[in-house]
């Protein structure tokens, strides 16, 4: 029998006995005090890693901590490679608990109009990696299953020259894959930022600043909309997404344009569910950024 | 006599797996003071030696995740941990064997700010019935640690230095 063999709760069992602090009060045990099964896998493990029998006997703590650490390789080797660890990667990333650097980021076409009023890619990605604060939203909607995974990102960014500023990130979790769906430069003295805290917060102080109202179909204006549903029945059946966005009604000043930050689905009965909705003046927005240089 | 709280400094890896997979009840040691060498010297707490030392836990931590060391010892310690427990608690029916899968990914994140730590400060009179003195000949030296086995979330607060 090899070590590959011996079964996963008898090495974990015996990865318990050999560890003390910090998760438990037990101590390392003596060798004499191992069932006979343990010093058996012991004695084996031992062997696979060039540790002699006396040396497992006499149990130095180099020798332990040699015997732990093949013992873990053993107990995790199945998870840490091929399907289980990319689908435990993915089931982690759609839940928003992966780890920012462990998300691939990606940029959608519609991210040049973004480029186009002052945004860059590498403030963007920055702030997704090492976010000052980070926000998912409708954690229980999304635990449901096929609902827009929402993530804010946040970071303080204070350059060289000109006025401290907040990259905010608006992304669509897809397993490991965060899909950047709007990003935004807001000043933070325009905004009086003290915290960052709750990014989405911090977002709807940017949209009362300079989010236009509008509205759909018969329903009462509004310059934001977090998580609303609209039974459209028949009026949704063969729309698009995009085509439902552009049937809002914005009220814009003339000569503004306007770039939408908008999240949802259709569901097959023609319910909708708008997760997030709100239209950007990019042109009064624009011209704060610019006054604010000058 | 006591302070009001207790302080308990783990890493965020472990309150989020806690948080997840074990219904928010948490598993903690912890001591009388936040910093064993702010007490008087001639207070039985100034004797909580570096290793049990809150603050010094805190700070080894936070030496680690900076200086991305994936083989510190601590953290090494934790993941031998939780590749152990998470393996009893499939075996159990606790868990589940992919939710075993998400620990052990967690665990062994590339990405060491899953690393970073967390000062727990403990509301003593809500716990102090349930608070397990560790015997002397397992402390790392002759100052009072305690552990809490079943801490709730609502007893607790999160601090960050």
């Amino acid at each position: 029998m090899t070590s590959q063999d011996f079964e996963p709760t008898l090495l974990a069992s015996l990865a318990r006995r050999l560890l003390g602090s910090p998760l438990d009060a037990t101590e390392a045990p003596r060798f004499e005090e191992l069932s006979s099964p343990e010093r058996h896998a012991l004695f084996a493990i031992g062997e696979d890693v060039g540790i002699s029998e006396p040396d497992i006997v006499a149990s130095s703590k180099e020798t332990t901590a040699r015997l732990l650490a093949e013992i873990v390789r053993l107990l995790n080797a199945d998870v840490l490679s091929g399907e289980r660890r990319q689908a435990a990667k993915t089931r982690l990333g759609n839940r928003g608990d992966l780890q920012p650097r462990e998300y691939s980021v990606t940029f959608g076409p519609d991210f040049k109009h973004y480029e186009a009023i002052g945004v860059k890619r590498w403030h963007v990605e920055d702030a997704i990696r090492t976010p000052d604060a980070v926000e998912h939203l409708f954690p229980e909607k999304v635990a449901e299953g096929d609902f827009p995974a929402i993530s804010l990102f946040a970071k303080f960014v204070t350059p060289e020259r000109g006025s401290p500023f907040v990259t905010m990130a608006q992304t669509v979790r897809n397993g490991a894959t965060l899909q950047v769906a709007t990003a935004w430069r807001m000043p933070s003295d325009l905004l009086e930022l003290s915290s960052i805290d709750r990014p989405l917060d911090l977002l709807r102080r940017f949209v009362s600043r300079f989010g236009l109202p509008f509205s759909m179909f018969d329903n009462p204006r509004t310059n934001f909309i977090y998580y609303q549903t609209f039974a459209l029945g028949e009026r949704a059946r063969g729309f698009t997404a995009k085509e439902l966005v552009s049937s809002f009604h914005v009220d814009h000043p003339k000569d503004h344009f306007f770039l939408s930050g908008s999240t949802f689905r259709v569901g097959e009965s023609g319910l909708l569910e708008i997760a997030m909705a709100y239209f950007i003046d990019t042109t009064a927005y624009q011209a704060s950024l610019k006054s604010q240089r000058t | 006599m006591p302070g009001p709280f207790l302080y308990s400094t783990n890493p965020f890896v472990k309150l989020l797996i806690q948080e997840r997979y074990r219904g928010d009840i948490h598993y903690v040691w912890c001591s009388d003071m936040c910093d064993s060498k702010s007490a008087g010297t001639l207070s039985v707490a100034s004797l909580v030696p570096p290793s049990s030392n809150p603050k010094s836990i805190y700070n080894a931590f936070k030496d680690a995740v900076a200086a991305g060391d994936q083989h510190h010892d601590k953290i090494g310690a934790i993941r031998a941990s939780y590749a152990s427990l998470s393996t009893q608690w499939v075996a159990a029916g606790e868990i589940t064997s992919t939710q075993r899968d998400e620990i052990i990914f967690m665990t062994n994140s590339g990405d060491l700010r899953i690393w970073r730590p967390l000062l727990y400060v403990i509301h003593r009179a809500s716990v102090e019935t349930r608070l397990l003195a560790v015997p002397p000949a397992k402390r790392a030296s002759f100052g009072p640690e305690y552990i809490i086995a079943d801490l709730r979330r609502d007893e607790f607060d999160i601090v960050e230095l």
